[in-house]
């Protein structure tokens, strides 16, 4: 299970290493630009990012050799490389709320927040964790269903979902207590991961190579 | 004699396709080789995947170390080296990051006895096996699945597109790996000759059926091929005949003991026969009934 998460991590590395460098560039474009706008498509863009970034990288890795298929006769059971799978896709979500983090930690040391700014730059950290949760499982159950040549199909109808469900959670509980919001939003999403590792499970033991 | 690999009735049909598995039943002993030979889509690849658990099987059972591999059984797959043809790994990775990954994999995972093999195998750690030719990405699997001390070796097509040079350097290695009483190859191919080098066993698989497994010395020392004018062959007593073929004014007829064909037929030529022609008599046409006159009736 450990080397599967390592697998995972390698693989997902690279891509990841080439995204950073490209957020970095936009971190400091927007603390440079003191643009509370362009600070909050920094905290979005860079955790959805991450996360888009490591389910491709871990299924690109299958589509472009025998990987997918040679993984099955390692030691590892079939439910760990999807718990692999899924803790990788958590693991660079929340690598990418850290980096977003610093940069918006960065931009509150240089330019400072109003109390209603910090409330809008929480949600926007909901909004993004939550798409970027979703994104994971909306994409990998129907990856594992619908194979590797329509994965770019598969990513696409992921990411639009995710961003939709996200966006509408967060609308539909406008008039709901702060707090309470991002409780529902992280709980809704938080429980789609659930349910999509669980349908993932099934369809992978099913899965034939 | 004790096996390693026993598959017995195994089925499998693909609702989408015309092929199937039909009830394939071989067994590999200890200390074998076992070549596993078909033409392409006889079923190799899909008699390895209900093997190694990769395609879920309709019926039968396949014993490994005398008992089903389930899921959970990773001790069992500690024991298997695996190399499929082609890319194995992902392309972007380097040699020695197939290391680490592997050593958090396997438990008996040898980094020491892996960079041997990349010398032995003049293959470049910190090469991405993007940059690797074909050769080398083989070589390189052949590497990671002997590195984690196996007993079982499967390997699907492993020679095929390769070099004879580099070829005849893979078959050195695997029968130095045999060389222990309790390690055991299945090589499945279409490239005969690699069979003949290193072989014990040849199963031979054609739409899906094991047409025949046999030992290699009963292959070159029994097994012959007479060849038949057509009066000739029509004047065979249909219980000699394991398979035959037509080739221009000649037939090619198997037969499973030479010598005694030979006595009973004398005005006929008897041949050695090799695993090439024997694979080209049964998968031209499969033996199935070995009715003469049956025959004679489609051909003549």
């Amino acid at each position: 299970m450990r080397g599967m998460f390592r697998n995972d991590l390698y693989i997902a590395c690279v891509n990841v290493r080439i995204f950073s460098a490209f957020m970095l560039l936009y971190g400091i474009f927007s603390v440079a630009c003191a643009s509370l706008y362009y600070q909050m498509y920094f905290v979005l863009i860079g955790i959805v990012g991450f996360s888009v970034n490591s389910v491709v990288a871990v299924f690109h890795g299958e589509s472009t050799s025998k990987w997918g298929k040679y993984k099955l006769t390692l030691p590892v059971r079939r439910r760990d490389i999807v718990k692999s799978v899924f803790l990788s896709h958590i693991f660079w979500l929340f690598a990418g709320v850290l980096f977003t983090g610093t940069g918006t930690g960065l931009f509150a040391l240089f330019h400072g927040y109003s109390f209603e700014q910090y409330r809008e730059v929480f949600l926007i950290f909901a909004l993004g964790i939550s798409a970027g949760l979703l994104i994971g499982a909306i994409f990998i159950p129907l990856f594992y269903l619908g194979g590797e040549d329509r994965t770019i199909a598969l990513l696409t109808i992921s990411l639009l979902c995710a961003i939709g469900i996200a966006a509408l959670l967060v609308n539909v509980t406008t008039n709901v207590d702060y707090l309470l919001r991002l409780a529902v939003i992280f709980a809704v999403s938080f429980m789609a991961i659930a349910v999509s590792y669980w349908l993932t499970l099934c369809i992978f033991k099913r899965k034939e190579y | 004699m004790e096996n390693i690999l026993e598959l017995q009735q195994v089925s499998k049909t693909f609702p989408r396709s015309d092929f199937a598995l039909d009830n394939v039943s071989f067994a590999l002993p200890y200390g074998a080789v076992l070549g596993f030979v078909g033409e392409n889509g006889a079923g190799k690849t899909t008699t390895i995947g209900c093997i190694l658990n990769t395609v879920n099987r309709d019926s039968g059972t396949v014993k490994l170390f005398g008992r089903e591999m389930l899921d959970g059984d990773t001790d069992m797959r500690e024991k298997i080296g695996v190399v499929y043809d082609g890319n194995n790994f992902p392309v972007y990775w380097t040699p020695r990051q197939l290391s680490k990954i592997m050593g958090g994999l396997y438990k008996n995972w040898d980094a020491v006895l892996f960079e041997k093999y990349l010398d032995t195998f003049d293959l470049p750690a910190k090469q991405k096996i993007r940059h690797y030719s074909r050769g080398m990405t083989m070589k390189l699997a052949i590497a990671a699945a002997l590195s984690h001390h196996p007993q079982l070796l499967i390997l699907d097509e492993a020679t095929s597109g390769l070099d004879p040079v580099v070829r005849d350097d893979m078959l050195e290695v695997f029968l130095d790996f045999v060389q222990e009483e309790d390690h055991s190859i299945l090589l499945s191919s279409h490239i005969t000759s690699d069979l003949e080098k290193i072989a014990d066993y040849i199963s031979f698989i054609h739409h899906g059926k094991i047409i025949m497994t046999v030992s290699k010395n009963d292959l070159s020392y029994h097994f012959a091929v007479m060849r038949c004018r057509e009066s000739q062959f029509c004047a065979l007593d249909p219980e000699d005949i394991v398979a035959w073929r037509k080739r221009d004014l000649q037939i090619d007829v198997l037969v499973s003991d030479g010598r005694a064909a030979q006595r009973k037929y004398r005005d006929v030529v008897v041949d050695h026969v090799s695993i090439e022609e024997v694979m080209l008599l049964l998968c031209t046409r499969a033996h199935g009934g070995k009715s003469v006159n049956d025959t004679k009736g489609e051909r003549v």
